[in-house]
């Protein structure tokens, strides 16, 4: 019996550290094909796509993590940055423009989280709408026009090299290390531990389960609204298309990363690797030449495997 | 012969479920199983009904093995099981209730629902269920629900039927009908395998007894069983029973007073409990006791009432963390659903409860050199057996896992203890292990509400039992030589 146990032990570890097995695999794989995979150019391309995914999948994390979802983070990142640089256009100063975009995304995850846990709201459908109405504000709100001209202060964090890397890495790994922070060093992450592995438990525990809820959907909020900031400056414009598609890549890595689609179950350095790990995909196909009709199936592909690991692994963990 | 279960085994985990289990069932017998909490009798029938096919050793039924069929193939060749909870769809008449998945059919694959209908209400009549077949079920009385699981097991032509605890929740009266009602089926030919918690009802109703103790299974050899003989043979003798303390409670020392409380299922409940005292609360699901300890507790919101806490008033708990401030305590009864985060370590879940009472230090950081003394004292205490404080407590026993609910408790120091049903699904020594913790706390002055369907072990562990009806006290009685029978009276009158 004792056997089966660290039978099983092995079986977690192994599934919980996939995501790394599976980067390394990757980059191999990549290389194999195409030597330039290795240059720093590419590694540094790698991270520096990574920034904005990584940020919002830290959001997207803490809506799984209490065992919710939020679907609108990409209409909220685009529509916070929409708003925030118009009102720069017309004269707003850059950095009440940064705090406004961040603020934004704030509201909008304090609103989704009042609607799922004061209106019972179903998380799926009801960020699903706000994500579809901010989407659609931002077309109202520019008319279908891209918005560029930024000062280069507001765009400086996005464009500025040191030494062949971006600076879009220093608020990636400042927001990976307070989450770590937050997981695994305060009340309020163990509390969204529990609430997604047992809401009843919690609520019996004295854990107030609908403020811990909201919280979790405003971290979520704010960071798409800084992935709205950073975005806009690396790409120095706000389209029509911001970010379109990043969220469910935000699942696809967050789950490949060990977040249980279930709640209760996660790990920050998971979740970095599944970002990573969904970026070498991209960027992979990309310098290989892959055709870009392509690349929609193998993303696709990595949400679709990204589940059905999660269903393996919750199955092994509830053997009883 | 028609059951016949050779040497099975079966283990959860680490955990040795099933012993080298024998078991014969006649045709036409009533079998009886017994088995304190956790002995494997619900693990046995699910291996017979093919809930669980995989296990060790032969399940035969009719000559045939039946190890690896399904409950719908076990359901086809005659074996039924009747859950301790109805498994009953409430939008269903009751007629769509008995047929269900066999409706009777027009060609074109139509329900014919007169046929339908007339034949339910046929078939009701007959089992004596005096209800129109076309009513909704949700409609139903919870005992009328219990005959009705047993008259769709009928209908469905089964040979064995298995009832899991069928009288947990019948008055007296009830009971007696439905044992008639079995008996009058066993005479046709039908057997019984009957689980329950009641010696005299077992002693009552059946041709064999089997007893399960730790997953080994004990037949009653003896032709004339006694309730003694049988309680020795189900706890056995390596266990030394938790023996009440003699505690002094006086009636000046008053620990928390209730006054008119009232909320949803509960009407103005007025009741003392002293210092170093336990109470038990009876009663019929819905009575209130429950719902009462819920108010109290803060799971649902008091309507109007007075709570005094050592003589001072408090305001009414909004929500439990109100409660548990003034140490109020409760263990729920339900370990799965409120008791226990399954994928958390022992260790997070033993401090769950103190997160924000105990280990929160400024800007909600986690105070965990605090966290890890506090694990380390309760793991200890309570000898919670796992390989490490990390591991999952989904992995662990039912009852280590209720140990670790206890310790969850016992960290928040509690003043006024709350234990709903806190013995079910565990093994006897666990649950004298925390009887024993129980009455010690009473030592140390802390009082105690138990609510427990196990009314042996109530007569055992309180000094005072109060019966609850209708979300009103019907009944306190002071724990002196009172019997089971004097405490079924009290909850069914």
């Amino acid at each position: 019996m004792k056997k089966a146990a660290s039978k099983r032990n092995y079986k977690n570890f192994f599934l919980n550290n996939i995501v790394w097995v599976l980067l390394i695999l990757s980059i191999i794989f990549m290389g194999l094909f195409n030597a330039a995979f290795f240059k720093k150019t590419i590694l540094s391309n790698i991270l520096t796509q990574s920034a904005v995914l990584g940020v919002l999948t830290v959001g997207q994390a803490h809506a799984l993590l209490i065992g919710e979802i939020d679907l609108s983070i990409v209409g909220t990142m685009a529509f916070s940055a929409g708003l925030g640089v118009t009102f720069m256009m017309k004269g707003l100063p850059w950095p009440l423009a940064i705090l406004f975009i961040i603020f934004f995304g704030i509201v909008v995850g304090i609103v989704n989280g009042l609607l799922i846990t004061k209106l019972k709201a179903t998380a799926l459908i009801e960020t699903l709408a706000m994500g579809i109405i901010l989407q659609g504000a931002l077309m109202a709100l520019t008319s279908g026009q891209t918005i560029i001209g930024f000062p280069e202060k507001f765009t400086w964090i996005g464009t500025t090299y040191v030494g062949g890397f971006s600076l879009l890495l220093i608020p990636l790994f400042i927001v990976f290390i307070l989450a770590w922070f937050l997981w695994n060093k305060t009340t309020l992450g163990r509390s969204l531990f529990a609430v997604g592995g047992n809401a009843d438990c919690a609520k019996v525990c004295g854990i107030e389960v609908d403020k811990v809820k909201i919280k979790a959907f405003l971290i979520s909020g704010m960071c798409a609204g800084i992935a709205g900031y950073l975005l806009a400056c690396y790409i120095c414009a706000v389209t029509m298309t911001f970010g379109n598609g990043q969220d469910m890549y935000t699942l696809a890595a967050a789950v490949i990363g060990g977040v249980s689609l279930k709640g209760g179950i996660g790990r920050i350095s998971g979740v970095l690797g599944g970002v990573l790990l969904i970026t070498v995909i991209q960027v992979g196909l990309q310098t290989l030449g892959v055709s870009a009709y392509w690349t929609t199936l193998f993303s696709g592909l990595m949400i679709f495997i990204a589940v059905i690991f999660d269903s393996i692994k919750s199955r092994s963990l509830n053997m009883r | 012969m028609l059951l016949k279960v050779k040497n099975v085994s079966k283990s959860f985990g680490s955990t040795q479920v099933l012993n080298d289990v024998n078991l014969q069932v006649e045709k036409g017998e009533i079998h009886s199983l017994l088995g304190m909490n956790g002995a494997g009798k619900s693990t046995l029938v699910n291996i017979i009904s093919g809930i669980y096919t995989e296990f060790e050793g032969d399940i035969i039924f009719e000559g045939e093995n039946i190890n690896r069929l399904s409950v719908l193939e076990s359901q086809n060749i005659g074996i039924y099981m009747v859950p301790q909870h109805a498994a009953i769809i409430n939008e269903y008449t009751l007629a769509e209730n008995i047929f269900i998945g066999n409706w009777p059919m027009k060609n074109l694959e139509v329900i014919d629902w007169k046929a339908m209908n007339e034949k339910a209400e046929f078939l009701l009549k007959e089992y004596g269920l005096d209800v129109p077949a076309d009513k909704k079920a949700r409609n139903l009385s919870l005992i009328d629900k219990r005959k009705l699981n047993i008259i769709r097991a009928l209908f469905s032509n089964a040979k064995l039927i298995i009832l899991d605890e069928p009288t947990t929740s019948l008055s007296t009266n009830d009971r007696k009908e439905l044992f008639c009602f079995i008996r009058s089926l066993s005479k046709k030919g039908s057997s019984f395998i009957f689980i329950s918690h009641y010696l005299n009802e077992v002693l009552e109703l059946s041709d064999q007894i089997t007893v399960l103790r730790d997953g080994c299974a004990y037949k009653d050899e003896s032709k004339e069983s006694t309730e003694d003989g049988l309680s020795k043979l189900i706890v056995g003798t390596d266990v030394t029973l938790m023996e009440r303390s003699n505690v002094t409670i006086s009636d000046d020392d008053c620990m928390l007073e209730c006054e008119n409380l009232s909320g949803k299922g509960v009407e103005s409940v007025s009741f003392r409990l002293h210092t170093g005292e336990i109470i038990g609360l009876i009663g019929h699901p819905g009575s209130g006791a429950r719902e009462m300890v819920h108010l109290l507790y803060g799971l649902k919101k008091p309507e109007h009432g007075t709570i005094r806490l050592k003589g001072q008033e408090i305001s009414l708990p909004r929500k439990p963390y109100d409660a548990m401030r003034k140490h109020i305590i409760y263990i729920p009864n339900d370990r799965y659903k409120d008791g226990l985060v399954g994928i958390m370590s022992i260790a997070k879940n033993i401090s769950l409860g103190i997160l924000n009472l105990k280990l929160r230090k400024s800007m909600g950081i986690l105070n965990q050199k605090k966290e890890k003394s506090n694990v380390a004292r309760y793991y200890d205490v309570l000898r919670i057996k796992a390989n490490s404080p990390e591991q999952a407590v989904n992995e662990l026993s039912g009852g280590n896992q209720q140990k670790v609910i206890v310790a969850k408790a016992m960290c928040c120091d509690p003043e006024v203890l709350i234990l709903d049903e806190p013995t079910i699904g565990i093994d006897v020594h666990t649950r004298e292990e925390i009887m024993k913790l129980v009455d010690r706390m009473t030592i140390q002055k802390k009082s105690i509400i138990y609510i427990t369907n196990d009314y042996n072990e109530l007569l055992r562990i309180c000094d005072r039992v109060i019966a609850f009806k209708n979300g009103r006290i019907i009944h306190e009685v002071k724990n002196e030589h009172l019997t089971i029978e004097q405490v079924l009276e009290m909850r069914d009158c």
